[in-house]
């Protein structure tokens, strides 16, 4: 019942990540890619388009992967431990990825009738910068699990095995 | 506006203070992790998305296995055997023990009955020993006895003999001292008389030394006392050459 249990665990969550990692911010950049406002049309260069998605997809992916494998570790695991602090690390990227990729200053050229007029850039680089504070006190916090979760090891496997003792007994 | 710029504005805004009034605190965090992100990056391949997939499967495959095999609920299986051997061990050492008390308990009974056994033996041993060592002793006793009385015996046949061999020592050594004591005498005799000889002989030639030495000076002195006659002639006449001389050198 256990690993079936984890496994769905983690089927779901590599599915929730893969939607918003990589599928949202997919279609967002393919709809922002050709927008039409008020009948003016705002274009994504074609390859600052193809950098980002390399990008978002490429640790999109590793971060799936890890959250499969992070939720369907049991809980308070060496391993559990130890993925999520990779999956933060990935995601730490992913979000850097947006910065270099060009994702953060978005130019947008409008076009008017096939003729370009002018751009726009949207920069949301100190937002970035702002969650990459966030994610460091995440770092923090997962190292720390990590570290706890490694020198209890017996305490939290004797609770563990003893907590699946009673809900298979009930 | 193409956006509604008062909404975005006021977003802005918000973001803006709360940038503003983290960015001590923030800043050196994201310069930190800009550091570490911008060293790992490099690693990260830009060709295709094929490693990316690949890695990714290997993940969830690994995930998938690992955590089926060891979901968590239970001990590893590789736990649980251990821990049946390590029971089974337990148990054989418990009957072990138990037949070790057993044996142990045998064991003991036997050395009591031993130890009664040993002790009526050196009971008897002992008194055995005791009559043995007066047997010996006595024995012992009589041969002393037999070999002071043999040895007073003995010791009295080699005095006697001692006293007889002192005897003939002494007349012995007497007789030879009345010998040696008559040779003493004549080689004194002898002695005296050849010392009388010699001095005789010494005296006589001392005399006929001195005599000679007389006759010697004798001589020595009649040449001396010639030659002092002859140095006075020469003088008177040298004085009287003299005397001339003073006279002529007055002239």
């Amino acid at each position: 019942m256990g690993a079936t249990k984890n496994f769905l665990k983690g089927l779901i969550y590599m599915c929730i990540y893969i939607t918003t990692t990589m599928v949202i911010p997919f279609l967002t950049f393919t709809w922002i890619k050709e927008v039409q406002v008020a009948g003016v049309n705002i274009v994504l260069e074609q390859q600052e388009y193809d950098r980002i998605i390399f990008w978002i997809s490429a640790f999109g992916l590793l971060i799936s992967s890890c959250a499969f494998f992070n939720y369907s570790s049991p809980k308070q695991s060496i391993r559990k431990g130890t993925f999520a602090l990779i999956q933060i690390l990935l995601n730490c990227l992913y979000i850097w990825s947006y910065k270099f990729s060009g994702a953060t200053s978005v130019r947008f050229e409008i076009v008017i009738e096939l003729t370009d007029v002018g751009f726009i850039t949207v920069n949301v680089q100190n937002l970035v910068m702002l969650y990459m504070g966030v994610y460091f006190l995440t770092i923090v916090l997962k190292g720390y699990d990590f570290i706890d979760f490694v020198v209890n090891r017996e305490k939290i496997r004797q609770i563990r095995y003893k907590k699946a003792k009673g809900d298979g007994e009930s | 506006m193409i956006f509604q710029a008062e909404l975005i504005q006021a977003l802005a805004d918000i973001v803006g203070a709360i940038l503003t009034f983290l960015n001590p605190i923030v800043s050196p965090m994201g310069s930190w992790m800009v550091a570490w992100m911008d060293a790992v990056l490099p690693f990260f391949p830009t060709d295709s998305l094929i490693t990316y997939i690949i890695l990714a499967i290997i993940i969830i495959v690994l995930g998938a296995i690992v955590n089926s095999l060891w979901a968590g609920d239970k001990p590893p299986r590789y736990i649980g055997k251990l821990k049946k051997k390590v029971k089974k061990a337990e148990e054989k050492l418990e009957e072990a023990e138990v037949k070790l008390e057993e044996k142990a308990e045998i064991v003991e009974e036997k050395l009591e009955e031993l130890d009664t056994k040993i002790e009526k033996k050196a009971k008897k041993i002992k008194v055995k020993v005791k009559e043995e060592v007066e047997a010996i002793e006595a024995e012992l006793k009589e041969k002393e006895d037999e070999a002071e009385t043999k040895v007073k015996e003995e010791v009295e046949l080699i005095e006697t003999e001692l006293e007889e061999i002192a005897e003939k020592v002494e007349t012995k050594v007497e007789d030879e001292v009345g010998a040696i004591e008559v040779e003493l005498k004549e080689k004194e005799d002898e002695v005296e008389t050849k010392v009388k000889e010699d001095i005789e002989v010494i005296e006589a030639e001392s005399e006929e030394k001195e005599d000679k030495a007389e006759t010697n000076m004798k001589e020595e002195v009649e040449a001396i006392e010639t030659e002092l006659e002859e140095k006075e002639d020469e003088a008177e006449t040298k004085s009287e050459e003299l005397i001339e001389y003073d006279e002529d050198s007055k002239e």
